[in-house]
């Protein structure tokens, strides 16, 4: 009895411990809403695919409660350079954008962390990472190394061999996204034994589903379909429908064309940089280096996870908010 | 002659801003005449030629058709109630479209619902480059105006006047991108027009092709006219020098 | 023999024609010759060719219309998108049927092309101008409309689905379409009274109003066929692939544009013909094809097309100066 009520007094001495510990990051009485942080999307406003990065970025701000604002690149170094130039001047706090030139911002980022602003990068990173650009870390996906996930994964479930070609369309051919995400794909299937080709399809999905129906009437020898964006990624099925083709198909990022013929199983798997993340822990991981300065790190998105039918459901659930 | 003019004005006065382009300018056209309107550059032809065909409106003077006192302020008006048109140096005809389709601009034949009647227009065509003066070297209504030489393009759009029963043609420098040959026919066109009640006024620099063609001459000087007589009553040298008088 | 040649090669469309024909004998003979190399003649070849040229093929028509007169439409691949998504939501949202809803979005571009025109007339713009600034303000109105995410368009009823999609063997309904308004032009540019008019304004606007044509009159009519063409194309476009994303369409205005050059439009107005545009159409896809199937570089692709474009316009020209 007496040791009994020993045990109930401690449980409840730890419980209330416990129950009285505060969330240190969330409960702070202090206001940090003078922190302004500027989350830069790089193209144009219309791009659905940054629907859920933009959701991750508000939430972020809002859970860090700094302050933050908004800008589009319109896919224009020129403007984005102007855009950044004009936040420095106003002395922002902290920036989350995206270099997807080698080049064109070397200089401004520099500029930025060498003003003691720091820059943290979402989406698409320096070919180099940290060393052909002064930006502090990189949250997206790793192009390559995802490359070889899916084209390993088509591998291995359709038992692709050695001489077998595999296409690989994506929109834009000579983009760094493009090239990377080729690459990776090319290491797996090379290694493998095979071949693949690279063609541009551009975002319309009508126009990319003729270029690519007519591709595979013309390499009838052609194995699978992985393809490197959502535009081709969407319309794949479909085109090796229209070919008179039976080959599996794959690729990346997520729309609803792309979960639908996930579940109904037409589409082996998919990689999902997960955009949300993107937004989400870029602005976070400014935010809390400017708050307590802790350090931000690359992060890999999406890791090397992918999206198939034995997950599709959650991503239905949440498409186009967070997913 | 107590004949009735075709088209009259009387002390009609143009002035833009400080410049007075027409100067109580008196001027009449009859039926079965020619008249050549001569003076140097910047005499008031041009502004003349305008009022006639409705472009531009007098500030004073009044304007009489048939006789009769009118008011022409548009060039549909110029067109319909005094039966004037004006052939320019570009002729008003579209180079990339057939004679048929270019005499029948804005006026086409229809059948139903404003779908054209290619067969009426054609056999409609055929005699409008028949009639009047055989326009030489065009064999078929189906030809581009592009394909056909300064002359006969003043000729078709003579042609295309004169079949929609225009009275009086206003030719601004008709001959100056011509050739001699097709000089020669559309002079003689002009003059056979005038036997078919068509009269003309023609504006030009070259008094030689004046001579072949006018029945009159008027010289206007500063926005005047300073000189108006019969081709029976004087002689070249004599116009020559109104002309170059200043 | 002589005579008809001569005949065909004085029209707009001759060289076009001459041209067209060429290349369709030898790529037939090619296709019955190498059946198993050169798939030309594939069912599913000529399935796809057909129905890839129908979006372009109905915009450059209404281009081609407003080109003949004299001026442009640099709008319209942001109203194919923006129509479209209008038509899609009447069908989602709205619950229209979806043949109103089809009517729904051609009204509105007819009204743009109107608004277009009417602007040009009052303020003696440059068409150029006015619908290159129209171009961003469909462009953003659609984010507007719907914001960036995209839009699935399923069909309710199986009819709708046939008059769109269907097919009697390897003609897909969209050609019918496309061969559809293809007649219905050709009667209102070539048989009308109104189709005279459009050469006249475009070829020698002073002549026009010297006969006592309304050049401004005969404009607007030209702006909102081709506000209406670039309707009905998003339409038709997002039919085939049951989606349409925002920012697509972007860069189709070029292409009618090249589609009406290399079928014998003038650029400055007063020539052109509505058999030259569809074949202008058919040219670009069947070059896209042939590439394709003769297993052309993906990577350059768009340099071959590109050259190709620029090789058939200079021999459409020579067969025409040959006169």
């Amino acid at each position: 009895m007496f040791f009994k009520k020993i045990i109930t007094f401690v449980s409840a001495f730890v419980l209330l411990s416990f129950g009285s510990v505060k969330a240190i990051d969330k409960d702070s009485d202090q206001d940090w809403s003078d922190i302004n942080i500027l989350f830069l999307i790089w193209t144009a406003e219309d791009v659905e695919f940054f629907v859920p990065s933009i959701n991750g970025a508000h939430d972020a701000a809002e859970d860090q409660g700094i302050s933050m604002y908004m800008e589009f690149g319109d896919s224009d170094t020129a403007k984005t350079n102007d855009i950044l130039e004009t936040a420095i001047a106003n002395q922002v706090d902290g920036i989350a954008m995206t270099v997807w030139d080698d080049d064109a911002f070397d200089e401004i980022v520099c500029k930025a962390v060498d003003a003691g602003i720091p820059v943290v990068l979402h989406n698409i990173d320096d070919s180099q990472r940290g060393k052909g650009n002064c930006r502090m870390a990189y949250v997206g996906q790793f192009f390559i190394e995802t490359g070889e996930v899916i084209g390993q994964r088509m591998i291995d479930e359709h038992g692709l061999k050695a001489g077998d070609h595999v296409f690989t369309p994506v929109e834009f051919p000579e983009a760094v996204y493009a090239v990377q995400r080729h690459e990776g794909v090319n290491n797996a299937i090379t290694a493998n034994g095979g071949t693949t080709e690279i063609l541009g399809t551009g975002t319309d999905h009508s126009e990319a589903l003729n270029i690519m129906v007519q591709y595979l009437l013309g390499h009838p020898e052609t194995k699978a379909v992985i393809g490197l964006g959502s535009t081709p990624t969407s319309v794949a099925v479909k085109a090796v429908q229209e070919a008179g083709m039976d080959i599996p198909v794959g690729g990346y990022d997520i729309t609803p064309e792309i979960l639908d013929n996930i579940a109904n199983g037409s589409l082996t798997a998919t990689v999902d940089q997960q955009p949300y993340h993107q937004g989400y822990m870029s602005v976070t991981m400014v935010a809390q280096y400017l708050k307590y300065g802790l350090l931000p790190a690359d992060m890999n998105t999406g890791g090397t996870g992918l999206v198939d039918k034995s997950n599709v459901e959650s991503a239905f659930k949440w498409a186009g908010t967070t997913r | 002659m107590n004949q009735i003019n075709y088209y009259e004005c009387k002390n009609v006065s143009k002035r833009y801003g400080n410049l007075t382009a027409l100067d109580n300018v008196d001027f009449h056209i009859a039926k079965n005449e020619v008249v050549g309107l001569l003076g140097d550059n910047g005499a008031g032809k041009s502004t003349l030629i305008k009022m006639m065909s409705g472009v531009v409106a007098p500030d004073t003077g009044d304007v009489f058709v048939d006789g009769k006192e009118t008011k022409i302020s548009t060039r549909k008006q110029s067109e319909e109630i005094a039966g004037i048109e004006t052939i320019y140096q570009n002729s008003a005809l579209c180079d990339d479209m057939t004679i048929i389709r270019n005499i029948f601009m804005g006026r086409e034949i229809t059948k139903f619902f404003g779908f054209m009647d290619h067969k009426k227009m054609e056999d409609l065509s055929l005699e409008v480059l028949e009639s009047g003066v055989h326009i030489s070297g065009i064999d078929s209504p189906l030809k581009e105006i592009g394909a056909l030489s300064g002359g006969q393009k003043q000729a078709v759009a003579i042609a295309r006047a004169v079949y929609f029963k225009r009275k009086i043609l206003l030719l601004d420098e008709p001959t100056s991108a011509l050739s001699v040959r097709e000089t020669e026919r559309v002079l003689k066109y002009v003059t056979e027009l005038k036997n078919e009640n068509v009269s003309s006024v023609v504006v030009t620099h070259n008094l030689y092709h004046a001579f072949q063609v006018c029945d009159r001459f008027v010289v206007m000087s500063h926005g005047k006219v300073v000189f108006e007589k019969n081709k029976s009553d004087t002689n070249l040298e004599e116009v020559t020098e109104q002309v170059i008088k200043v | 023999m002589k005579n008809l040649f001569d005949n065909i090669r004085s029209k707009p469309a001759g060289g076009i024609l001459i041209l067209f024909c060429t290349i369709q004998i030898v790529a037939i003979l090619g296709g019955l010759l190498y059946p198993e190399h050169f798939r030309y003649l594939n069912p599913a070849n000529i399935a796809v060719l057909l129905k890839s040229m129908s979006p372009l093929g109905i915009m450059a028509i209404g281009v081609g219309v407003l080109m003949i007169s004299g001026e442009f439409d640099l709008s319209v691949g942001t109203l194919y998108t923006f129509c479209a998504i209008v038509t899609a939501t009447m069908v989602k949202e709205y619950t229209l049927s979806p043949y109103l809803a089809m009517l729904v979005g051609i009204i509105v571009g007819i009204i743009a092309g109107l608004i277009h025109g009417n602007i040009v007339n009052r303020f003696t713009i440059p068409s150029f101008i006015v619908t290159l600034g129209a171009m961003l303000l469909w462009k953003g109105g659609t984010l507007l409309y719907h914001g960036a995410k995209s839009l699935r368009y399923k069909y309710e009823s199986e009819t709708y689905k046939t008059v769109l999609t269907g097919d009697i063997g390897v003609v897909d309904a969209s050609f019918l379409w496309f061969i559809g308004v293809g007649i219905v032009f050709y009667f209102i540019v070539h048989h009308h009274k109104i189709g005279n008019h459009f050469f006249a304004v475009g070829g020698n606007p002073e002549a026009a109003i010297a006969i006592g044509i309304n050049p401004k009159r005969v404009k607007l009519i030209a702006f909102a066929i081709a506000g209406g063409c670039a309707a009905l194309s998003g339409v038709v476009a997002m039919s085939r692939v049951g989606s349409v994303q925002p920012g697509g369409g972007l860069g189709l205005e070029l292409e009618a544009i090249a589609a009406c050059v290399i079928g014998g439009c003038a650029l400055m107005g007063g020539r052109g013909s509505i058999i030259g545009i569809m074949l202008g159409t058919a040219l670009i896809y069947t070059i896209q094809d042939l590439l394709l199937l003769l297993r052309a570089p993906g990577f350059y692709f768009e340099m071959f097309v590109g050259g190709l474009i620029v090789l058939a316009v200079i021999i459409n020209v020579t067969i025409r100066k040959r006169i």
